[in-house]
């Protein structure tokens, strides 16, 4: 199974329609791939609030609207923000019907108050034990981060300092949401409070955005990236479900499960895309993926190990936080990112001699967790 | 409206600027004219079509394209439908806004005709107002726009003190204090100025905007435009129509208004008009009630938020206001109305005397 083309569009505050986004990111993927629209045989759409926020479902058929008289199958996928990811790993499934999958992501967030977006951002929590008790998503990981501080000794400083690195990332990345914007120690360290021990910067923003993928089943050139891994897990949707609250489940099982499909350990890993929504989630990754051992994450950053220069370079384009956050969009841009830096395309935030990525996608609080294992070989 | 590729002539109801298929160019397809090929009556509201019955077309186009049309007017099958050339449809867009004075209500006023695409022209006597006010609008801009957007918006705000700069506009409101002199000045020199096409508009809350159009010679062209605090946010606008407004003025005024992303409603020139003569009874009783010494204010206004569903008590509101305002508008209701019911009560007037205005000065109901 092989990555043929990888597509994305701004992420931020853009004037695009929802629609016309898809549309960009999928034209950028298929002529970044050898092979045309017409050679796809099936699309799948990721997207997570179409219907809250855009007053808009049936994506699919929307998508189908994009793709005039090809009347192709299209389904789309929601697992909250591991739709992108999700619908990669469906695709993959579908390779034993299908040659050549394009896969779309796409989210329209701007259009709201930030009242209406904790409102909507809150549907991937659990109705009743969450969101009626006003546990918005800043504050399910605020929970995750006080209990990691207080079994482990990690400090908000710590935290400030994933902040710090993935905003430094997103400067050499000109499809960044924040590509323009410097952003300091101190302006992260004196941010608002938003849910303790959480601050603005250690939260994702609000962005707009598309990202897509052209998978198949046999190699078409030699740009192709091989794709070794794919798992998902699922686990109970809220916390207070669970035991464990410093760790997720599911992202352990699934790496697991992806490890062992692709014949490696974590420390075969060149480069790591996380799923960073909150800067807490970033560590709490890199301890599940077995990058680190538990409690041990905060050193990793101290010692800044995971800088583009760094041992296991992680969110290069600048992750969630400071590449943006297009829910639907998110996992495929990881994609993009893992693609882009395999294939040696990555420019100023290049990771040196980068053979082997890996892309953990999270839904809600860890109640889906996808992760997708890719390879460049000669 | 439908896109087509040059070259490969695939079609989109999405402007998609560039083809998927072959990488042609995609443009907006001319239309001339549409054939009503189908309709339906609808007769029960839905959120955002809350005006019933109304029909839905479905329309084909010279070009052979569908489109589905709301529409209040019922049509037959077949009948033809003019379609508006593009350029008349941008013409909206290009439209010329002059706003003199660049207080608060003129700054809102604004910054909303900038979002909408107007040109804005904003007067202010002091040229250094103007520039805070602009400078102000770039603040709140950045909290919620994109950077280039913001610049494009800010671009079409030009700051002058030139009344002959705002000769090409199309409409120009006045948005300053309420002193019915001032405005009869500004009014004068603005038909000196201004092409005679040009609309006026005043953003008096209070004043008869039949005595203010005396001073003009086309009496016609004057209509009120009430809008409220803080513009960007609040949905309303009040379309005051003087004894000579003319309906032409009064549909202008209302589409300028929907295009703001406003809604109009139309309203005779009689003191207060609907929303400040429904209001300014309601925090007099309110302040009678308060008076009584029964109920503290807090308690009044936690009657109103919870009882009512206002998002804001009486008194808070009032203290919002300026006492001083309150009562300057209720005298102008009491005045014009000469009923009982809108004479300023007594704490009212106390409180205005010993200069608890409120908000402003610190105190009112509550300590600031």
């Amino acid at each position: 199974m092989y990555v043929l083309g990888v597509g994305r569009t701004k992420f931020g505050i853009l004037t695009e329609t929802m629609p016309e986004l898809a549309y960009q990111a999928m034209y950028n993927a298929v002529y970044d791939s050898p092979i045309s629209i017409e050679d796809i045989d099936a699309v799948y759409v990721s997207n997570f609030l179409g219907g809250p926020y855009e007053k808009q479902l049936h994506l699919n058929s929307v998508v189908s609207s994009l793709l005039p008289e090809l009347r192709l199958p299209i389904i789309r996928v929601e697992t909250a923000c591991a739709s992108g990811s999700s619908a990669l790993y469906q695709a993959i499934i579908a390779l034993s019907r299908f040659e050549n999958i394009l896969i779309v992501g796409v989210e329209k967030m701007t259009n709201a108050t930030t009242e209406e977006s904790s409102q909507n951002l809150g549907m991937a929590g659990d109705r009743l034990a969450d969101q009626t008790q006003g546990l918005i998503f800043p504050a399910h990981y605020a929970l995750v981060a006080q209990q990691h501080m207080q079994k482990y000794g990690t400090t908000h400083e710590d935290l400030e300092l994933v902040a710090f690195k993935n905003h430094s990332n997103s400067r050499l990345n000109p499809l960044a949401h924040f590509n323009h914007k410097e952003v300091t120690r101190e302006m992260i360290k004196n941010a608002q409070v938003i849910a303790s021990p959480l601050k603005l910067f250690d939260c994702s923003p609000i962005s707009d955005g598309a990202a897509a993928v052209i998978i198949s089943k046999n190699k078409k050139s030699d740009r192709d990236v091989h794709i070794i891994g794919s798992s998902l897990f699922t686990d109970h949707i809220s916390l207070s479900h669970r035991k464990v609250h410093t760790s997720l489940e599911a992202a352990k099982l699934a790496s697991k499960q992806a490890y062992e499909q692709a014949e490696i350990t974590a420390k075969d890993l060149d480069i790591v895309e996380v799923h960073d929504c909150f800067t807490i989630n970033e560590l709490v990754a890199m301890e599940d993926l077995g990058i680190c051992k538990p409690g041990e994450s905060k050193d990793w950053v101290r010692e800044e190990r995971t800088t583009i220069k760094g041992e296991v370079p992680i969110n290069t384009d600048g992750g969630l936080k400071a590449d943006g956050h297009p829910i639907g969009a998110t996992g495929l841009a990881q994609v993009f990112e893992v693609t882009t830096q395999l294939r040696g395309e990555a420019g100023g935030r290049q990771v040196e001699g980068a053979e082997i990525g890996l892309t953990h996608n999270i839904g809600g609080v860890g109640g889906t967790a996808v992760i997708h294992i890719f390879e460049r070989r000669a | 409206m439908v896109f087509e590729c040059q070259d490969c002539h695939k079609k989109w109801h999405y402007d998609v600027k560039v083809c998927i298929f072959c990488q042609g160019n995609v443009t907006e397809v001319a239309v001339k004219q549409s054939t009503v090929r189908g309709f339906t009556k609808v007769e029960i509201p839905s959120p955002g079509h809350t005006r019933v019955p109304y029909c839905d077309l479905l329309l084909e186009d010279d070009q052979g394209n569908f489109q589905i049309r709301k529409s209040f007017t019922e049509y037959k099958l077949g009948d033809l439908i003019e379609e508006a050339p593009k350029e008349l449809k941008q013409e909206a867009r290009k439209r010329t806004v002059g706003l003199i004075g660049a207080g608060t209500m003129g700054r809102g006023i604004a910054q909303v005709s900038a979002q909408t695409g107007y040109q804005v022209i904003m007067i202010d006597r002091h040229e250094e107002i103007a520039r805070k006010s602009l400078s102000k609008i770039d603040t709140l801009l950045s909290k919620t726009t994109k950077e280039d957007v913001k610049q494009e918006i800010l671009g079409r705000i030009k700051i002058t003190t030139n009344f002959y700069d705002l000769e090409h506009a199309d409409l120009v409101i006045e948005a300053l204090t309420e002193d019915m002199e001032l405005k009869k000045e500004v009014m004068k020199e603005l038909e000196n100025e201004c092409s005679q096409n040009t609309i006026f508009a005043t953003n008096t809350s209070s004043l008869s905007i039949s005595e203010l159009s005396q001073v003009l010679e086309d009496q016609s062209r004057l209509v009120g435009l009430h809008f409220f605090n803080p513009v960007p946010r609040m949905k309303l606008v009040e379309i005051v129509k003087s004894k000579y407004t003319s309906d032409r003025v009064v549909e202008f005024a209302k589409e300028v208004a929907t295009e703001m992303g406003k809604t109009p409603v139309v309203t005779g020139d009689a003191p207060g008009f609907i929303v400040n003569r429904l209001l300014l009874p309601f925090l007099n009783e309110a302040i009678d009630k308060f008076s009584d010494a029964t109920s503290s204010a807090a308690d009044i206004d936690k009657a109103v938020t919870l009882g009512l569903n206002h998002p804001m008590g009486p008194l808070a509101l009032a203290d919002l206001i300026g006492l001083d305002v309150c009562k300057a508008i209720l005298d102008e209701l009491y005045e014009g109305y000469k009923d009982h019911k809108y004479k300023p009560c007594k704490t009212l007037c106390i409180m205005v005397e010993k200069g608890d205005l409120g908000r402003k000065t610190g105190k009112g109901f509550y300590k600031y």
